[in-house]
C-alpha cells in the first residue's frame, strides 16, 4: 500500500523522461506527479491520524490546478507563434 | 480481508491506466486514461474512508483539469504521435517497480494496522475536521492559496492577451453618445 504513490511517482517520472514528442504529454506526467503526492499525504495521514495531511493535499490539488492552467495557457501561446508543440523545439523560448 | 482486496483493486487500475496514459500516442486517449486514473484514485481514497479529499480529487481533478486538457488538446489539433518512445525500457523499469510492489508485503503495520477514528468523536466527519483546521489555524496558508489561484488565473489572461492592429475596440464615449439622428437602421 506504502508502493502505490511511489510506483505512480516512478509512471509519471519515466514518462518525463523517456518522451520526445510533445509538451502536453509532459503536462500530463506532471500532473501524475501530484496525483501521487496528493494519494501519498491522504494515506500517512490516514495512518497517522492526523488531520493536516488533508489540508496540505488541499493545497497540493490548488497548486496542480493553478499549474495546469499557467501550462496550458504558455503552451497554447507556443502554439500560436510555432505551429507545433514538439520537445526539441522548446528551446527556442528563451525568456 | 476483503476491503484490502479492494484496495489493491482500485490501486492496480491507477497504476494501470497511468502507465496507459503515459504511453498512448494520441494525447486525446492520453487525457481519457488520466481521467480513468484520476477517478481510479479518487475511488481508493473513499474506500480508504477518506470521503472529502476523494470527492475534491474527482470535482477538481476531473472536473476542472482534465476539461481544461480536453479543450487544449481539441483546439490545438495535434496528430502527431510519439514515434520515438521506448517503450521497451520503460517496460522493463515498469515491471520491475511492479514486481517490487507484489513482492514487499501489502499492509506493512500488520496486525496493529488499528486508528482510533477520532471523526466519530462529537459527530465530526471528515469535512468538518477540515473546515475547523482550514479555517482557524490555517487561515493565513488559505488566504495565500487563494493568491496563488488568482495570480494563476490573471497569468492565464495575460499570457494569450494580444492587441492588433485590426482590432475592433470598444468606445465607451462614441457608443454613449449615439442617437437617433445618427444611428443606422436597418429595415
Amino acid at each position: 500500500m506504502f508502493l502505490l504513490p511511489l510506483c505512480l511517482f516512478f509512471v509519471g517520472f519515466g514518462g518525463i523522461l523517456f518522451n520526445r514528442r510533445s509538451i502536453i504529454a509532459i503536462i500530463i506526467c506532471i500532473e501524475l506527479l501530484l496525483l501521487a503526492v496528493n494519494i501519498q499525504l491522504s494515506f500517512s495521514s490516514f495512518i497517522f491520524d492526523d488531520i493536516l495531511g488533508y489540508i496540505f493535499s488541499l493545497f497540493v490539488l490548488s497548486i496542480a490546478a493553478a499549474e495546469s492552467a499557467i501550462g496550458l495557457s504558455i503552451l497554447v501561446g507556443y502554439y500560436k507563434v510555432r505551429g507545433n508543440i514538439s520537445v526539441e523545439t522548446i528551446n527556442l523560448i528563451k525568456g | 480481508m476483503k476491503l484490502e482486496f479492494i484496495w489493491f483493486f482500485f490501486s492496480f487500475f491507477i497504476i494501470l491506466f497511468s502507465f496507459f496514459s503515459v504511453t498512448s500516442g494520441n494525447p486525446v486517449f492520453g487525457v481519457l486514461f488520466l481521467v480513468l486514473s484520476f477517478l481510479s484514485s479518487a475511488l481508493f481514497l473513499i474506500s480508504l474512508g477518506i470521503d472529502f479529499i476523494g470527492l475534491m480529487l474527482m470535482v477538481v481533478y476531473v472536473g476542472a483539469i482534465a476539461v481544461l486538457f480536453l479543450f487544449v488538446v481539441m483546439m490545438l489539433n495535434v496528430n502527431e504521435e510519439f514515434k520515438d518512445f521506448p517503450l521497451f525500457l520503460f517496460l522493463f523499469i515498469f515491471s520491475l517497480l511492479f514486481y517490487i510492489y507484489l513482492n514487499v508485503n501489502f499492509c506493512p503495520l500488520g496486525d496493529f494496522f488499528s486508528y482510533t477514528n477520532w471523526f466519530h468523536i462529537d459527530k465530526l466527519d471528515c469535512l468538518n475536521c477540515v473546515g475547523y483546521v482550514l479555517y482557524s489555524d490555517l487561515i493565513v496558508n488559505f488566504i495565500e492559496i487563494s493568491i496563488v489561484l488568482m495570480i494563476a488565473m490573471v497569468g492565464a489572461i495575460a499570457l494569450n492577451f494580444t492587441s492588433e492592429k485590426g482590432m475592433r475596440d470598444q468606445e465607451f464615449l462614441f457608443q454613449s453618445s449615439r442617437s437617433t439622428e445618427i444611428a443606422l437602421f436597418v429595415k
